[in-house]
């Protein structure tokens, strides 16, 4: 698995805060120990995160990615995966 | 000895004033504050004049709140802070279980609703936000104050059409009375959608004219319905010894209620159970007909309904009373519209003046009616009245507190 760069992270902070309405910066999303709970975004918003992802990289990230993924690394490794490294 | 529960916080939002200040700054001078509908292009339908709030959501409003929130929600939120800041309460309380939110709406998220067909039909289930599972519920606003304050008490939600801003203060004196310490109570509407309104067009008692000086006359002999209009107003109800130790002014006793349905398909036009709810009403507030000093009329303008009311508050009241409808100035904003009469009534009482009727040329009746300019009155007891369509009547005695 390549490694996540921090332009990734940068689309995924831009994603929370278009469909959760939460600001948050690059360095604690990268944090291995930073959970999608900390930062505030609650079930419904994991569901429209991981759904914009989705679009915007015309990806499946599979039906239960919002419940498995409980930090942005473990999305972050998923989406990675669907792209077959190329993200 | 039963408890007194006391107003402490009003927060209205409303067309020409966000807050209590702004907001009776703009009833007291009787201003015409309604125009041709801006929140879309209403040129093709037959209802072009409302009463608008000036809102800035991003500035009012955490963004994690914006994005799953319907325009109710939003100015219910801001109404919500208003009236706690009011209240000088800050959430959460010392006991979550012991603060509760009533709200009531009757359009409920109608504008999101209206956007998220829209993308359904045009993009595909995929581009629906999961906040739509809740976002267009009558429920959001009172489920989105309570998770937002931390407010675990007694909740509820009531969807009685106009009757609603008046239901939701006996509720929350009810739960007060039932050991709760503190509740948010009150109403919020945003249905200035064209989705909101077409279902409202085939009854024909919204106006149609498109001049916002004579749009909404009520108790005119030129009445010809009224003009919708969007807001809420929130307050903070507690008991008087709560009030008392936080060391936050009463400024209205919530003394009585009553509450009835009439089971027509309109207004009802027999006024009969206005009457009795406007009895009931007093009764329980322990005082007489001759103890009112000022009535909010309900006021749709629509004549067989302003007939019913102006029949009722002579029949009860005689012709002495003032009787004033600041809501012609701004709009019927459904459920709110009760509410932000509750709010003018417990400023009118704070202030000892009443707000005006901003014009009524040739009224229908020879009630005291309060038109042009505000009136300074020895004001302690002030009764509200509310209509919603389809029969539900109701009036509230609010008091003003022995200082």
């Amino acid at each position: 698995m390549s490694s996540i760069s921090e332009q990734t992270y940068q689309e995924l902070a831009s994603v929370i805060l278009q469909c959760g309405g939460i600001t948050v910066s690059i360095h604690r999303l990268s944090h291995r120990g930073t959970t999608f709970a900390d930062i505030g975004v609650d079930s419904l918003g994991m569901l429209a995160v991981v759904r914009e992802l989705e679009h915007r990289r015309r990806v499946d990230l599979g039906a239960t990615a919002a419940q498995d993924c409980r930090t942005p690394h473990q999305l972050m490794s998923r989406l990675c995966e669907a792209c077959d490294g190329e993200v | 000895m039963t408890v007194a529960a006391v107003i402490t916080g009003v927060g209205p939002v409303a067309p020409g004033g966000v807050g209590a200040t702004e907001f009776w700054q703009a009833i007291s001078a009787g201003r015409n504050l309604l125009a041709r509908i801006t929140r879309f292009d209403p040129e093709d339908n037959p209802v072009t004049i409302a009463g608008e709030v000036s809102f800035d959501a991003d500035e009012l409003i955490e963004h994690r709140y914006l994005v799953q929130t319907d325009r109710a929600t939003q100015f219910g939120l801001a109404a919500a802070d208003l009236a706690m800041a009011d209240a000088m309460f800050s959430p959460p309380a010392l006991n979550p279980f012991a603060a509760g939110v009533i709200t009531t709406s009757c359009v409920g998220g109608a504008e999101s609703l209206q956007r998220g067909l829209g993308k359904l039909w045009r993009c595909g289930p995929d581009h629906v936000s999961p906040y739509q599972s809740f976002a267009s519920s009558h429920a959001a606003t009172t489920g989105q104050v309570s998770i937002r304050d931390t407010m675990k008490g007694p909740c509820g939600v009531l969807v009685t059409d106009e009757a609603g801003g008046l239901d939701t203060l006996a509720h929350a004196r009810r739960a007060i009375r039932r050991g709760a310490r503190i509740m948010i109570a009150g109403a919020a509407e945003a249905p200035l959608c064209p989705y909101a309104l077409a279902p409202q067009y085939s009854a024909r008692m919204l106006s149609e004219s498109a001049d916002p000086r004579t749009a909404y006359l009520p108790f005119s002999h030129d009445a010809r319905g009224y003009v919708p209009a969007e807001g809420a107003a929130m307050f903070v109800v507690e008991s008087a010894a709560d009030a008392a130790e936080r060391g936050s002014r009463p400024k209205a006793v919530i003394s009585g209620h009553g509450a009835t349905f009439s089971a027509v398909a309109a207004f009802d036009p027999s006024g009969e159970g206005l009457a009795m709810a406007c009895r009931k009403a007093i009764t329980a507030a322990g005082c007489r007909p001759e103890d009112i000093d000022v009535v909010f009329a309900d006021a749709t303008a629509i004549p067989t309904a302003d007939r019913a009311e102006v029949t009722v508050i002579k029949s009860l009241f005689g012709t002495k009373v003032p009787v004033t409808a600041p809501k012609a100035g701004f709009g019927r904003a459904y459920a709110s519209s009760s509410a932000l009469d509750a709010a003018a009534a417990v400023l009118s009482l704070d202030h000892g003046i009443i707000p005006p009727i901003p014009a009524l040329a040739e009224p229908i009746d020879e009630l005291d009616f309060v038109v042009g300019a505000p009136r300074r009155a020895e004001l302690r007891t002030a009764l509200v009245l509310a209509r919603g369509y389809g029969g539900m009547n109701s009036a509230l005695v609010l008091r003003r507190p022995d200082h």
